[in-house]
């Protein structure tokens, strides 16, 4: 470990995002997932020449409303280029990309300890096919091919791993929000390149950086760092030196390998892209994207907690999912207590959906509507918080309003006089209790309260109820 | 200028079929395409891309919508591919005969 004191880890990312348009870059071609291979392309997306491609104007949109969702500057005037290099996931042998124009530059994503990590630029792609290997053949998919994908690049502001996992999560969750892409890790719709180098605390200059590509999921996002991490404090602490090269991190290994090297040496000779005219954007234009955008998750959170008084971790954890987050505030409206809609929501709904997915898709279900009935019975002193969850259960496995399991008689709170009755029959049949509290046992009283809460099955105020008691025997 | 030996390279590199009497043409053609070109580099610098330097009427946004139009099917994307195999495009390992 003592090595590893001695040098400071300098890192950056390009997280590559499939956008969830509805056609591909160029061409009106399906960007759905699966399908039978080669079945979702057209002249235009397998490069045929003389095919004219013509750009997505959602994709444009997409890209800059992931800028504005990231403090970007938007460019008003961008452009496609053509970045060569010959490989056969790329039918044309080059990838329309952008180079010295991309649509968003200078942004940042802020981490929670302040820190803001620089985002240099956004810009637009399409994206390759897939190649499968078999038996040292290669075969050729072209569905994927044309995608639209936006690459988001940082500067090297990262000094830890725990950094850049925030940042992803951050990302993610923030581009997930505004919809333009489901950020689904395990599908490959979002995939990150990290570039690392190490150098001796307190020095000026980065070290060589090597590069690990095409990472899609967190986990082995943060051991591969700390893999590469260690492997050049070793190799400079050795009196080794860093090469620059691309890596492969080996999942099942956990270590890294040189890839086959196509990128180092080469000149991608970017040049513009005859085929696609500028895109020239107006400030106006920029602003209805602006205004078009949902809350960003961080700001919601901040304000669930202020608006609702939910505590801080809950609102955390329901903001990280826009649908439930939806959810949450058509259920509270006009309710007193959006606190108990937090806990039904973390206690059991979120039960019934055990994976990511599931509530990132909140496919469950259940009537904000109905779910207002009960939090307003709650709120009414009507239902115990034992006896909600219960009848919440039962909404959840029927999307039923409460009150299609609760008679007149469950909904009818004893008035004053019968909570009176109660209390005195409490203090007469527990009188070992009463007198404990007289004692200085406070915890006696509990006893009291609970007799007339069971007779009553919850439905009165526990306040009211210890007031009455207390009056009856001090 | 372009040879008619350079015409018959590229045609046989690009798959395309070309007789004898087309050849001459082709080759006239091809010149043709290299003189337009040579034009354009003698033209004046135009630096393309700072904002400033996109004139009024340029042609700019040439934007699509985003719906989606039916693709080929399958067999019509492979049936200019000589080595499709099992619905794919298809290389086979370097030496490997097809
Ligand atoms: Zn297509």
């Amino acid at each position: 470990m003592v090595i590893y004191m001695k040098y400071e880890l300098v890192a950056g990312l390009e997280t590559h995002i499939e956008l969830s348009t509805k056609t591909k870059l160029f061409c009106g071609c399906t960007t759905e997932f699966g399908g039978e291979q080669n079945a979702h392309c057209c002249p235009i997306c397998i490069g045929l020449p003389g095919t004219l491609p013509k750009i997505n104007g959602a994709a444009i949109d997409y890209t800059i409303m992931a800028g504005l969702a990231t403090n970007c500057e938007i460019s008003l005037y961008s452009r496609m280029d053509r970045k060569n290099y010959v490989y056969p996931d790329l039918p044309k042998a080059y990838q329309v990309s952008q180079f010295d124009f991309p649509l968003c530059k200078n942004g940042f994503i802020e981490l929670s300890s302040g820190k803001k990590i620089r985002i240099n630029r956004i810009h637009l792609e399409e994206d390759a096919g897939k190649l499968v290997h078999k038996n040292g053949d290669v075969y050729v998919d072209y569905n994927r091919g044309c995608i639209p994908l936006i690459e988001v690049v940082t500067e090297p502001d990262f000094r830890s791993a725990d950094e850049i996992l925030e940042y992803i999560e951050k990302l993610r969750l923030t581009i997930k929000n505004i919809g333009v892409s489901d950020c689904k890790m395990q599908e490959g719709s979002m995939r990150c390149d990290v570039n690392i180098s190490v150098r001796p605390f307190g020095a000026e200059k980065f070290g060589t950086r090597t590069e690990i590509k095409n990472m899609n999921s967190i986990t082995f996002i943060g051991k591969a760092i700390e893999y590469e991490y260690a492997r050049q404090c070793e190799l400079l602490d050795e009196g080794g030196k860093v090469v620059q090269e691309t890596l492969h991190y080996i999942e099942s290994e956990n270590i890294t390998t040189s890839a086959r090297d196509k990128e180092d040496a080469q000149d991608y000779r970017y040049f513009p892209e005859p085929d696609i005219v500028p895109i020239v954007t107006t400030a106006k234009r920029v602003e209805e994207l602006r205004q078009s955008l949902p809350e960003n998750p961080f700001v919601r959170m901040v304000r669930f907690e202020s608006d609702y008084g939910i505590a801080a971790e809950d609102a955390k954890i329901i903001v990280r999912y826009k649908l439930i987050a939806d959810f949450f505030e058509d259920s509270v409206k006009n309710i007193k207590s959006p606190r108990n809609a937090a806990n039904l929501i973390i206690s059991s709904l979120f039960r019934r959906m055990p994976t990511e997915t599931e509530k990132e898709d909140f496919s469950y279900r259940i009537d904000a509507a109905h779910f207002n009935e009960l939090l307003t019975l709650l709120d009414e002193g009507k239902l115990s918080a034992n006896q909600a969850k219960t009848l919440f259960e039962k909404m959840l496995d029927e999307n039923k309003s409460p009150h299609a399991y609760l008679t007149e008689a469950d909904l009818t709170a004893p008035d004053d006089g019968e909570i009176e009755k109660l209390c005195r029959d409490a203090v007469d049949n527990n009188q070992k209790s009463v007198e404990d509290y007289k004692a200085g046992k406070d915890k006696a009283l509990q006893v009291l309260v609970g007799y007339v809460m069971k007779a009553t099955k919850g439905k009165c105020d526990g306040a009211l109820v210890k007031e009455t008691i207390l009056k009856m025997i001090s | 200028m372009v040879t008619k030996e350079e015409v018959l390279k590229i045609a046989k590199l690009a798959s395309l079929e070309i007789d004898e009497s087309e050849l001459e043409e082709a080759t006239a053609g091809m010149s043709e395409i290299i003189e337009f070109a040579n034009k354009i580099n003698e033209a004046a610098e135009f630096n393309f891309g700072a904002e400033a330097d996109v004139p009024d009427d340029a042609l700019v946004n040439a934007i699509r919508a985003d719906e989606v139009v039916e693709s080929f099917t399958n067999e019509e994307i492979l049936k200019n591919c000589k080595t499709a195999r099992d619905g794919f495009f298809y290389i086979a390992k370097s030496g490997r005969k097809i």
